[in-house]
């Protein structure tokens, strides 16, 4: 009695040992194997990781040069309209 | 256009096709294994990302207190375009390394996140230079400042708070094995850096002249 007295008051008194109090499974469960064994394969990361880097600056410079390009132009044919 | 930027292309490209088969003969790592060689993208693109973050930086300081040029507000505008970019490599490779050796895409510790606040600020550059209107590049200076002061924090916070990432120590204790492929594409990145801001740097002078050359037309 006197301990369930003491474990109450230990409860209102401190919240996160009242959460902890709640998160203790009851009974037992079997192991799951194959929920805890995670086959996450490396490669398809590796290869995902180097073709965003990859693409990522191919496409950057690409888009630098061409945007030069067109700017460029536009710059020539400007002065080719103001020297007329 | 300088000839320096085609021959730092040229280098950055012939040293990123070498650069597969040095990350190939590299060994794995004991316990992540193959996942580990996203490294040798990912560490190259975090430190051009802070290089980028202090370019851009350093030259909103200059434009702020060294008389408002323009010249140096284009630097600027260049390395916060860039810090994007490799930002955004750092920022996609380290969830695809931490999902295999942490087992989760992402935790909000201090690096992880302090890099994240660090592009979102690169954001604010460049999209505030976009839609701010006339006198944004004094706005955009001061963001550029504080990206800047964020380097020092996101670079230090592994060693200072508790976090999942890897200190600053992986680095000196590299075997050479590993540290060839590393500064291999770290000097790569590095060309590729300096070509693109380079190239940046001119497309924003070339449409100053434009609208000069227009203004000129107009009267």
């Amino acid at each position: 009695m006197i301990k369930r007295v003491f474990l109450t008051c230990a409860l209102l008194v401190d919240p996160a040992l009242a959460a902890a109090q709640q998160q203790i499974p009851e009974g037992f469960k079997p192991f799951d194997e194959s929920a805890a064994r995670e086959t996450l394969p490396a490669a398809p990361m590796v290869f995902i990781a180097y073709s965003v880097a990859w693409i990522a600056l191919a496409v950057y410079t690409f888009t630098l040069y061409r945007k030069l390009g067109k700017v460029e132009q536009d710059l020539a044919e400007l002065r080719r309209t103001i020297k007329r | 256009m300088k000839p320096t930027v085609p021959v730092l292309l040229a280098i950055s490209a012939v040293m990123l096709a070498i650069s597969p088969f040095l990350i190939d003969a590299a060994p794995p790592e004991v316990t992540m294994g193959l996942v580990q060689k996203i490294f040798y993208v990912h560490l190259p693109s975090a430190m051009l990302f802070m290089v980028a973050s202090v370019a851009c930086g350093s030259a909103s300081a200059v434009f702020l207190l060294g008389g408002r040029r323009p010249q140096i507000d284009r630097v600027a505008l260049a390395a916060a375009e860039l810090a994007i970019v490799f930002g955004l490599i750092t920022l996609v490779t380290g969830p695809l390394w931490g999902r295999k050796a942490w087992g989760v895409w992402w935790v909000w510790d201090v690096r992880l996140t302090s890099t994240l606040v660090m592009w979102l600020l690169s954001w604010s550059f460049v999209l505030l230079r976009r839609f701010g209107g006339p006198g944004s590049e004094v706005l955009s200076a001061g963001v550029g400042l504080f990206g800047m002061a964020l380097v020092p924090f996101v670079y230090w916070s592994v060693n200072l708070w508790r976090t999942l990432h890897p200190k600053t120590s992986v680095l000196p204790t590299l075997p050479a094995s590993m540290g060839l492929p590393l500064w291999w594409d770290v000097a790569a990145f590095a060309c590729l850096f300096g070509a693109l801001l380079a190239l940046r740097t001119r497309l924003e002078r070339l449409r100053t002249d434009v609208d000069t050359a227009l203004a000129d037309a107009d009267e």
